[in-house]
């Protein structure tokens, strides 16, 4: 769905995206992950057909972006990281204004809008003008328009900057609701947190080059890094101990005793996951939840990043 | 040397009032206000005709004249002002990328901005419409020779317009766009004439003159208002001589406005052509 193959930009003397080389597959949610100035948004501005390459080829459904940008436009949705909205609009009067850009029929648009605002969670602002609503709403109003075409691929830059946890609760919730309904995602981000939880693929990307990308779990494998596990008991917390303590791929065990609540790191892949909780469970432990906290990420990416910018 | 600063300060102190008024946000009425005013000063510095007796005929002719002359220079300020502002606002409200992004081509978007900016400038003229139109009624002037001047004034805010949106298209900040707006409205009605002064002066004739040699300033608006208006004082006055400076050739009020559309077109197409290119150039 998206492909991205030698791609190479300058600002000037200045080196933002070094050889990138990506693949997104069709109903993925491809987490871009840097620090700041690593070239994520250069990155996306030529995705989106703002920017074009210095060399290298970027396609989207099979369509040059640099070749055909009206074409990537109509099934594409970009949600900037800095964006400005209509403020003096209603929240129906800018997604209508939006939709009648998009040549929506006007018999179609009431329509669309209502479902779209009850996607966003957006229905009972519905009157209530843009300048009044809060940051999260107005993140959430800008997806509304990134969707109101309904595109096949969304590029969304830094989603979740600038909310309160429980905005970025909601900006998740959303984009899984958005996974659900078969869209490709391409998000990127800096809080690692927030992207483990519901990414299916992931490409970190330092100073322009991309140092790993993949699905999830590869990459977790490839870079060896633990994962880290969070279990909790009812009764047994002894024989959980044990049994913890003598699996040879489990480091960095912490009993909170009284809590009956285990975290530990462990090297393993989902099936030896699920092995060790088979054990436990067959040992009579009664689990209440085992739960892998994705922290991961963070690591991967700590090992795989110098802290080199462009 | 204090008395001198104070002077300074004194002379400075308007200015801080309009850095002010421009933090209000309301750059563009400043704009529009010093844009008004060079341009009443032109009319005034003695472009207009001169013929005075010629305008003694009827009340009609003068009062067309007057009104026309007001109506020509509040549209000429707020077409190319607000054209100017149209998408340099976008930029800096951070949602032109959203509008580009939004399936409309640079073609719907420019050509919608300037429609913008045609509407708002007819519907502030609009209560100039019933005098202008009252104005056959009181003699000296023909309902043709007022349709005329509507239809030239339409072609001239095309041409402002298209000005504008260009100069909004270059530039990223709202108050670049008016300064250089102001500046092309400035060089487009004056400059040539100055040039052509300068000109006449090198030449060996004194420094100014109403009738030094014409080269550039036939293509200024002034001239072509200047030409139309002579027509009307030569329809209405026996033996009206309109004032005719020598000049390699004379254009005709209606050619004027031709040249006008023409360069209107060819700003509006290269606005259209170089927008994305230019907007993706300017973020290299």
């Amino acid at each position: 769905m998206i492909e991205i193959k030698n791609l190479y930009k300058y600002y000037g003397n200045l080196m933002a995206v070094n050889n990138l080389n990506l693949f997104v597959e069709k109903g993925e949610i491809f987490g871009f992950i840097g620090p700041n100035g690593a070239g994520k948004s250069t990155t996306i501005k030529i995705l989106s057909t703002l920017l074009n390459p210095s060399a290298g080829l970027c396609k989207i459904n099979g369509i040059n972006v640099v070749d055909e940008p009206y074409k990537v436009r109509r099934i594409l949705g970009y949600m900037p990281d800095l964006f400005g909205l209509y403020e003096e609009l209603k929240v129906f009067e800018y997604l209508d204004f939006f939709a009648a850009c998009h040549k929506i029929p006007y018999k179609d648009r009431n329509a669309i809008i209502n479902d779209i605002l009850e996607l966003t969670d957006l229905t009972v602002k519905k009157d209530s003008p843009v300048g009044g609503l809060s940051r999260g709403m107005k993140q959430r109003l800008c997806l509304a328009k990134t969707l109101i075409h309904d595109p096949l691929v969304l590029v969304l830059d830094e989603p979740a900057s600038g909310l309160d946890p429980r905005g970025r609760v909601e900006m998740r919730m959303l984009l899984n609701e958005l996974r659900k309904m078969g869209k490709t995602i391409f998000v990127s981000s800096h809080i690692l947190t927030e992207l483990a939880d519901f990414c299916t693929s992931v490409g970190i990307i330092e100073a322009g080059r991309l140092v790993v990308s993949g699905r999830i779990e590869d990459v977790v494998k490839s870079q060896g890094v633990n994962r880290h596990i969070k279990l909790k008991i009812i009764d047994n917390v002894e024989l959980c101990e044990t049994i913890l303590k003598s699996t040879p791929e489990i480091s960095n065990i912490e009993a909170a005793v009284l809590e009956k609540v285990f975290t530990f790191e462990m090297r393993a892949d989902d099936q030896a996951l699920a092995d060790l909780l088979r054990h436990l469970i067959h040992n009579g432990v009664q689990v209440v939840s085992f739960y892998d906290k994705g922290g991961n990420l963070e690591d991967i990416f700590m090992k795989v990043t110098k802290g080199q910018v462009s | 040397m204090p008395q001198r600063l104070i002077k300074i300060y004194e002379t400075l102190k308007p200015a801080m009032i309009f850095e002010f008024i421009y933090r209000q946000n309301h750059a563009p009425l400043v704009s529009y206000a010093i844009s008004a005013l060079a341009i009443c000063g032109c009319f005034l510095f003695g472009q207009w005709p001169y013929e005075q007796e010629a305008l003694h005929n009827s009340f009609g002719d003068r009062f067309f004249t007057v009104i026309m002359v007001y109506t020509i220079a509040v549209a000429t300020v707020l077409a190319t002002g607000h054209a100017a502002l149209s998408i340099s606002s976008e930029k800096e409200k951070k949602t032109l990328t959203l509008l580009r992004m939004s399936g409309l081509g640079p073609g719907e978007i420019v050509f919608s901005k300037a429609a913008v900016s045609l509407c708002f400038t007819v519907f502030i003229l609009l209560p100039a419409a019933p005098l202008i139109t009252i104005c056959p009624f009181l003699g000296g002037i023909s309902g043709q020779a007022i349709l005329k001047s509507l239809l030239i004034l339409f072609v001239s805010l095309l041409f402002y317009i298209s000005a504008g949106i260009f100069i909004s298209i270059l530039f990223k900040k709202s108050y670049t766009c008016i300064a250089f707006a102001t500046a092309f409205l400035l060089i487009l009605h004056f400059g040539f004439f100055i040039i052509d002064d300068a000109i006449s002066y090198a030449s060996g004739a004194s420094y100014y003159s109403r009738h030094n040699y014409r080269y550039l300033s036939v293509f200024s608006p002034l001239e072509m208002w200047r030409s139309f208006f002579d027509s009307i004082q030569a329809a209405v006055t026996p033996n009206y001589k309109p004032f005719s400076p020598e000049s390699y050739f004379s254009l005709t009020s209606g050619e004027s406005a031709a040249i006008y559309f023409g360069a209107a077109v060819i700003l509006f197409y290269s606005g259209v052509k170089i927008f994305e290119n230019y907007l993706k150039w300017r973020e290299n």
